[in-house]
C-alpha cells in the first residue's frame, strides 16, 4: 500500500486502514474513523514508540525500569481537529502519555510522525513546544514558593514574551482563569484547583496554537475538575485553542468530549464521536429482580444459547443508578443484551422464573461499560485472531506491557483500577 | 543576532531572578550560609598562628587560604551549584517543565548555573572582605585580571558542571563526575595546602584541575610576596582557563545534549 503523504495537515492516511487508527468491529458495525478535516493542527501517523531495556552502559547509572521491550505506542494514527477537544481515554498503560510525551518532544518516537501545523515533533522540537501550552498531571511543577505572577512571569521569560509586554499578559490570563484575586498567593496557599488554574494559565501565557493536558484533574475535587474544564471549554471556544486532553475521569470525557480517541496498549482502538462510540457499543441492559427463586443460576441456564452476558452482583455496586437496591431476600440479576436480542425473547426464555420476578427495569450503560467492552472487544480479537487484525496482532501479543486486558483499569470515580478482571468473573451466557 | 542574545539575556535572567526569590524564600537558610563564609576565615585565623610565612604559602597562611577559598567557591558555583540545580529539578518534577519551554535544551544548565555563579562569587567576597578585616592585604593593582579570572574560572566551572550534569540526567541520584572532581581538587588543587612539596606525579595531575591555576592565578595577582607559590602566574592561568573553556564548554554542552537524546530515547528524560 503506497504510504500516504504526512507533510501535509489533511491526512488521507488516517482514513487507510493500514495504520492503528481504526475502529475494529464493534457489535454490528464496520471500522469507521473519523476522517480527519482539512484544517487539522496534530497529524499523528503510524507513530511507533519502542522503549528498550537501556544499556548495559547506563545501568551503571540508573536501574533499567524493563527488561524486554516495551511497545508504548503501536503505528497510533490520529488527527486533532484545530480549534476542538479531543478526549484521549484508555486504563493506564494504554499509551496515553508517551503519545504526550512525544508531541511535546520530551520521547523521541521510534517510527512514524508527529505534526503540529506542519511541523515535525522529531525535527523541530523547539518550534513545536513554542505551540503548546502543556498541563502535567499533578503540581510538582508550579514554584509553590512563589506566586502566582512569579510563576508566570518566569514561565512566560522563558517563553520568550516581551519584557514590557508580560505583565499584561499575565494580567490576562489570571482574569481567564479566575485567579486575578489570588495573583500575589503563593503557590502553597493556593487549593489544589486553584493550582490547576494556575497551571491552565501558565500554559496559555504563549498564546498556544495546542493545548495538551495530561489528566489535568487527577489531584482536584469534582467540583474544582468542574470548573477546571469549564474553563479549558471555553477556551477552545473563544481563542480557538485546539485541546488533546486525557483522563481518567470518563463523566467529565462524556461532558467534555466531542472527539474521544479511545487507546489501550499502545494502540488506539476507538477514533470518532462520544455518540457514535454508543450508538456502535452500547448494549441495553436488563435489571431482573427476584424473589423466591434462584435467579441467577436459572437464568444462566435459560439464557445460555441467547447473545447475552449476565453481569455479576458486584457490578451493580460501583455502576450507575441502575436500580433500586435490593428488598429482604431480593436477587438482582444483570443481563446485558447482545445486538440481536430483545427485552422480549429473555423475558420468553426466563417464563420458568416468571413467578419469583418481581421487577425488570431497562438501563442504559455507563460509558465506563461501553469503553470497557470495546477494550475487552478489541483485546479478545487480539488474541484470538492474528489474521484478523493483519501486522498489527503480532505487535498486541508480543511482549508487550504487562498488563492483561482484564485488568484494565477506568472507573468513573476517576480511580483507576476500579473495574478489574471483570471477564473473569462475569458470566458468559452465550 | 542582536534578537537572539537578547532572548539569550532574558533566558538566563528568568533563571536568576527565580533564583534570587527561592533563595531569599528561606531566610535562615541565607543567614546560615554566609555564618559559613565568614566562619570558614576565621578559623584560618587559628590555623595560621602555627604556619609561619614562607615562599610556598605566600604572606601569610590565612591569605593563602582566604584566596583558596575564593578559588574553590567560584569554580564549585559551576559544579556543585549547577549540580544541586538539576537535582532539585529533577527531584521535585520541574525539570519536565523546563524541557517542554521552547528553550535550548543545550543552554538550560549555562542558564540554570547562572544564579549560583552570582551568589557564590558574592560569597567570595565576603570571604575576601573578612579576610581583609583579619589583616590579610591585597594588591589593588592586580583587580582587573582577578575579575577576568574569576569569570573565567566561573565558565570553567560551569564546562565541568554541565559534563556532570550530562551524567546526572541520566543517573539521577548519582553525580559521580562531580564527586570526583570535588574530591580531586580537595586533594591536588592547592586550595589548603601548597603544592610545592607534592610528589611530581600528583603535581602533574593537579595541572588536569582548572582549579590548580585558578588558585595560583588568583594568589599571584592579588597577594603580595606570592611568586614562590606553586602553579602559574595569573597571566599563564587566564590562559589556560580560558583554553579550558574554549575546549571544554563547547564538548560539556554537545555531551549534555547527547545525553538528553539518549533520555527522549530511553524514555527516562524527566523520571527521576
Amino acid at each position: 500500500m503506497e504510504r500516504p503523504s504526512v507533510r501535509s495537515a489533511a491526512v488521507p492516511a488516517a482514513v487507510s486502514g493500514e495504520g492503528n487508527r481504526a475502529v475494529p468491529s464493534g457489535p454490528g458495525s464496520a471500522p469507521a474513523p473519523s476522517a480527519p478535516g482539512p484544517a487539522a493542527l496534530v497529524v499523528v501517523d503510524e507513530l511507533t514508540k519502542v522503549y528498550e531495556p537501556s544499556p548495559v552502559w547506563m545501568r551503571f547509572l540508573l536501574r533499567s525500569a524493563i527488561s524486554e521491550p516495551v511497545v508504548a505506542l503501536d503505528r497510533v494514527s490520529l488527527s486533532v481537529p484545530a480549534g476542538g477537544i479531543t478526549a484521549i481515554v484508555g486504563p493506564n498503560g494504554a499509551g496515553k502519555s508517551t503519545l504526550f510525551r512525544v508531541l511535546t518532544g520530551l520521547t523521541s518516537p521510534t517510527s512514524g510522525s508527529a505534526l503540529i501545523d506542519g511541523v515535525d515533533v522529531a525535527n523541530a522540537p523547539r518550534g513545536v513546544r513554542a505551540m503548546i501550552g502543556f498541563v502535567p498531571s499533578g503540581d510538582q511543577t508550579l514554584y509553590l514558593r512563589l506566586s502566582c505572577v512569579d510563576n508566570l512571569a518566569f514561565h512566560g521569560r522563558l517563553q520568550g514574551i516581551p519584557r514590557l509586554a508580560l505583565p499584561g499578559r499575565i494580567a490576562e490570563v489570571l482574569e481567564l482563569v479566575g485567579l486575578s484575586d489570588a495573583a500575589e498567593r503563593v503557590g502553597f496557599a493556593l487549593s489544589a484547583g486553584m493550582r490547576g488554574r494556575l497551571q491552565l494559565a501558565r500554559a496559555l501565557l504563549g498564546r498556544p496554537r495546542l493545548l495538551v493536558l495530561d489528566e489535568p484533574t487527577a489531584a482536584i475535587d469534582p467540583v474544582g475538575a468542574y470548573e477546571l474544564l469549564g474553563l479549558v471549554q471555553s477556551v477552545a471556544a473563544e481563542q480557538g485553542v485546539s485541546v488533546l486532553l486525557s483522563s481518567h475521569r470518563l463523566e467529565e470525557i462524556e461532558a467534555l468530549g466531542n472527539h474521544l480517541v479511545l487507546m489501550d496498549r499502545g494502540r488506539i482502538v476507538y477514533d470518532g464521536g462520544l455518540a457514535e462510540l454508543r450508538r456502535r457499543w452500547q448494549r441495553p441492559r436488563l435489571v431482573l429482580r427476584f424473589v423466591g427463586v434462584d435467579g441467577g443460576r436459572g437464568a444462566a441456564a435459560l439464557l445460555a444459547d441467547l447473545d447475552v452476558e449476565l453481569l455479576p452482583q458486584t457490578d451493580l455496586d460501583d455502576a450507575e443508578p441502575l436500580a433500586p437496591s435490593p428488598g429482604v431476600g431480593e436477587e438482582r440479576v444483570v443481563v446485558a443484551l447482545g445486538p440481536s436480542v430483545t427485552a422480549g425473547s429473555v423475558l420468553a426464555r426466563l417464563r420458568p422464573l416468571l413467578p419469583g420476578l418481581v421487577g425488570v427495569q431497562e438501563a442504559e450503560a455507563s460509558l465506563r461499560d461501553v469503553i470497557y467492552g470495546v477494550l475487552a472487544g478489541t483485546a479478545g480479537r487480539a488474541a484470538s485472531s492474528e489474521a484478523d487484525l493483519g501486522p498489527r496482532a503480532s505487535l498486541a501479543s508480543t511482549g508487550r506491557g504487562d498488563r492483561g486486558a482484564t485488568e484494565s483499569g477506568m472507573a468513573s470515580d476517576g480511580s483507576a483500577g476500579a473495574t478489574s478482571r471483570r471477564d473473569a468473573t462475569s458470566t458468559r451466557a452465550r | 543576532m542582536r534578537s537572539r542574545v537578547r532572548r539569550l539575556l532574558q533566558f538566563t535572567g528568568a533563571f536568576v531572578r527565580m533564583g534570587v526569590r527561592a533563595t531569599f524564600s528561606y531566610p535562615l537558610g541565607f543567614a546560615l550560609f554566609l555564618a559559613t563564609q565568614v566562619l570558614s576565615v576565621v578559623s584560618f585565623v587559628f590555623l595560621a598562628h602555627y604556619l609561619r610565612p614562607s615562599p610556598a604559602i605566600g604572606p601569610s597562611y590565612l591569605s593563602f587560604a582566604a584566596v583558596g577559598v575564593v578559588g574553590n567557591q567560584v569554580l564549585l558555583a559551576g559544579i556543585s551549584g549547577l549540580s544541586a540545580e538539576l537535582s532539585s529539578a529533577i527531584e521535585q518534577g520541574r525539570m519536565e517543565m523546563l524541557l517542554i519551554e521552547p528553550v535550548s535544551w543545550r543552554l538550560l544548565p549555562v542558564a540554570l548555573a547562572v544564579w549560583q555563579i552570582l551568589y557564590r562569587v558574592g560569597a567570595a567576597l565576603i570571604v575576601l572582605l573578612c579576610a581583609w578585616a583579619l589583616g590579610v592585604r591585597f594588591v589593588v593593582e592586580g583587580f582587573p585580571v582577578v575579575v577576568a579570572l574569576v569569570a573565567a574560572g566561573s565558565a570553567a566551572g560551569v564546562a565541568v558542571g554541565v559534563l556532570a550534569g550530562s551524567v546526572r540526567v541520566l543517573a539521577k541520584r548519582a553525580d559521580p563526575v562531580a564527586t570526583v572532581y570535588t574530591l580531586a581538587a580537595s586533594l591536588l588543587a592547592g586550595t589548603f595546602v601548597p603544592l610545592n612539596d607534592f610528589p611530581e606525579p600528583l603535581r602533574v595531575l593537579a595541572w588536569f584541575l582548572p582549579t590548580t591555576y585558578l588558585n595560583a592565578g588568583l594568589r599571584k595577582a592579588m597577594l603580595p610576596g606570592s611568586a614562590g607559590i606553586y602553579g602559574p602566574g595569573a597571566g599563564f592561568a587566564l590562559l589556560l582557563l580560558a583554553l579550558f573553556v574554549a575546549l571544554g564548554l563547547p564538548l560539556a554542552v554537545w555531551v549534555f545534549g547527547k545525553s538528553l537524546d539518549v533520555g527522549r530515547r530511553y524514555g527516562v528524560l524527566a523520571g527521576y
